[in-house]
């Protein structure tokens, strides 16, 4: 009788997904990120949150156990489903058919700007990146956590919505994450971030409730 | 045995806990709430630190560390009086509360909160307190949302500065491990340095960086705002005085007296500014709020040994003002008046003690005299005139901008009653009560100043007994 085929252990994954840990990884982040800024749909942030966490954890490999990408990988996507429901409990059954409906997002004034500071960004980061001074990081590493620092800030900036902003939150935490796994291992410190990730995703998803019931209370109230 | 910070963080936690199924009996949780913080200040001034207590047949040693997951918790001498000071803005937050509840979850929330105010305060090494901070910015979040019907803008940006800043201690601690392996490169060290100093400087929240801390206390429920705003101010001073106790080489590498003065001369000219020209009470507070800020961090500038002194004196008066205040605006919002000057036209007539309350609270934001900050703020005052004279001329020119905003208020006050207001309730006994209590203590400090020596001396003498100082 044969024997029943072995599970795939995470670094039998992880070794199918080698082709991504590297520049195409990278390049892939680098442009759902920016996606992610200059769209502000929430359907597509919250894929986004999910894609992004687990293209983050296949890039972590590199400096962490495989055990700590996946719980990272993990971490990210319960944000996303939280927002997910969260997203869906203000709108779904409310206008379903806008919901189902997929509208590319009409290039306002807030777009451009968007984009622009995008394109600046990345030009100013592309001309000083030998120059970024984060030690013990791999270089194309060392300028995505820059990359997600900086459009974590700008997200915060730019935005006035929870989940717009929100995102500005994580890719700051994502940043810090990717970048403290490469100088320490510390199971402790792991923990504490993932937990600080899924507390900021929690007080992001109430918000986004809280932001949903005010606008229809706005709706409602006559004029 | 049980350890002081089992005790402390492990009651308040699970006083919390119980209070939750309570929650709907805002009176008796409110109470419990005050309790808690009352026994908070009873055990961190009559406990000693190095003797067991008997307590219902077990012992406590309050000053015994707890270790545990490569932190360490441990009260000590210098946390203590500021447990104390934490335990009196718990307790005044709570008493408030009762007035006109700011949501049902306000009390165990709180408690959790300020359980993880004293776990900043005792736990060590320094990113554990970054940690704790992180944590009571996203409970705040809920904190301030129950019962906010308007908008998310202030329960959302309490996330910014805390998480950052974590982010950068965290990577610093690093640096500071690392320069203990490389002695002879320097570069550690200024990196940690400058780390640790922008992280603070969020934490601070001079101008520009003001800007969730006046969303806090323009958008929540008044006795919040000044519940996280004072807490979470006494737990950040805690962590620089301790960064620099801990860390004495980051006086080399940041100019932090230089850079605080100049944050401060911004942030309280920019008070000024906003408050003259305020169209709302909670935002004429929340900007009066940030001059003294502004005062308070220049005090707090100034060269050893004046700068704990002024800066302890100047904090025990902006936290009575603040709450003050905050008494007379919860009140006045339970009325269902509006906070405009509209909103306020006539209340005199009606509300006599609550406009008192919030004038006298406010002008003592200002440092006006026969108001608890004309003391400490007469004596800085003075200083900066003998010594930097442009930096005391521009004080009171901002003293002068938050009097103005508080002249409009008192000439929409003291207006002829309009008729929609002529059935507005009248305060309670007890409401009036609690308000006489503040204005007349707010009095007492401005006549005898010398009242608040007792408090400031305890601050100092844990102070003068530490080996690092600020520059």
């Amino acid at each position: 009788m044969n024997a029943a085929p072995p599970l795939l252990s995470p670094e039998h994954i992880l070794a199918s997904l080698n082709g991504v840990n590297g520049l195409p990884g990278i390049i892939g982040l680098l442009l759902l990120t920016a996606l992610m800024l200059v769209i502000t749909d929430w359907r597509f942030t919250v894929l986004g949150i999910g894609l992004q966490s687990v293209l983050l954890a296949i890039l972590a490999t590199r400096h962490s156990p495989v055990e700590w990408a996946l719980l990272r990988a993990v971490t990210g996507g319960l944000v996303a489903i939280m927002w997910f429901l969260s997203a869906k409990s203000i709108r779904w059954g409310r206008r379903p058919a806008q919901w189902l409906r997929w509208r590319w997002p009409l290039l306002s004034a807030r777009t451009a700007l968007r984009a622009t500071l995008i394109v600046f960004v990345a030009v100013l980061l592309l001309t000083h990146h030998a120059r970024l001074p984060l030690r013990g990081l791999d270089p194309d590493l060392a300028f995505l956590c820059t990359w997600l620092a900086i459009t974590g800030l700008l997200a915060l900036a730019l935005s006035n919505e929870i989940l717009t902003a929100g995102i500005g939150l994580l890719w700051w935490l994502e940043a810090f994450h990717l970048y403290y796994s490469a100088l320490e291992h510390q199971v402790v410190m792991e923990g504490v971030i993932g937990g600080l990730k899924l507390l900021i995703g929690l007080a992001c998803a109430y918000l986004i409730v809280a932001e949903g019931q005010i606008s229809d209370t706005s709706e409602e109230e006559p004029l | 045995m049980i350890t002081g910070a089992e005790l402390i963080v492990g009651g308040l936690i699970l006083t919390a806990i119980l209070v939750y199924p309570l929650r709907r009996y805002l009176l008796i949780s409110a109470l419990i709430g005050a309790i808690a913080g009352g026994a908070l200040i009873l055990i961190s001034t009559r406990w000693p630190l190095d003797r067991v207590v008997p307590v219902w047949g077990r012992v406590v040693l309050l000053g015994r560390p707890l270790v545990g997951l490569g932190f360490t918790w441990r009260i000590t001498n210098a946390s203590r009086s500021l447990l104390t000071v934490l335990g009196s803005i718990a307790t005044v937050a709570f008493i408030g509360a009762g007035l006109n509840p700011p949501g049902r979850a306000f009390v165990p929330i709180g408690l959790v909160i300020l359980a993880l105010w004293v776990t900043a305060m005792i736990v060590s090494p320094l990113a554990g307190a970054f940690v704790a901070l992180v944590a009571v910015s996203c409970l705040s979040v809920f904190l301030i949302q129950t019962g906010q019907r308007h908008t998310t803008r202030a329960a959302f940006r309490q996330l910014w500065w805390p998480l950052i800043a974590f982010a950068l201690v965290t990577i610093a601690a690093w640096h500071i491990q690392e320069a203990s392996f490389h002695p002879n490169d320097l570069s550690h060290l200024r990196t940690a340095a400058w780390l640790t100093g922008t992280a603070l400087l969020l934490l601070l929240a001079p101008l520009p960086f003001h800007v969730p801390a006046t969303s806090l206390l323009t958008d929540a429920s008044p006795v919040v705002g000044a519940f996280l705003l004072t807490g979470t101010q006494v737990v950040t001073l805690y962590l620089t005085w301790t960064a620099f106790a801990k860390w004495p080489w980051l006086s080399q590498y940041i100019e932090a007296g230089r850079a605080l003065s100049i944050a401060g001369l911004a942030t309280l000219l920019w008070g000024a500014v906003e408050a003259a020209t305020a169209n709302r009470i909670q935002r004429l507070w929340a900007y009066a709020a940030l001059y003294d800020w502004g005062v308070f961090l220049l005090g707090f500038s100034l060269g050893a040994p004046l700068e704990w002194r002024m800066a302890t004196a100047l904090f025990i008066a902006r936290t009575l003002s603040l709450f003050l205040e905050a008494y007379g605006i919860t009140i006045l919002q339970a009325r269902g008046t509006g906070d405009d000057w509209h909103g306020t036209e006539g209340i005199l007539h009606r509300l006599p003690w609550v406009t008192l309350a919030i004038v006298v609270g406010g002008l003592g934001l200002a440092g006006f005299p026969l108001t608890a900050s004309f003391g400490p703020r007469w004596a800085l005052t003075q200083t900066l005139l003998s010594t930097r004279p442009v930096w005391g001329l521009l004080v009171v020119a901002g003293q002068l901008g938050v009097a103005l905003g508080y002249l409009r208020l008192i000439q929409s006050a003291t207006a002829p009653l309009p008729t929609e207001h002529r059935l507005v309730p009248r305060e309670s006994t007890l409401e009036a009560a609690l308000l006489v209590v503040g204005v007349a203590i707010s009095g007492i400090i401005a006549l005898a100043p010398q009242t608040l020596n007792g408090v400031v001396r305890a601050v100092i003498s844990i102070v003068v007994q530490s080996p690092g100082r600020m520059p």
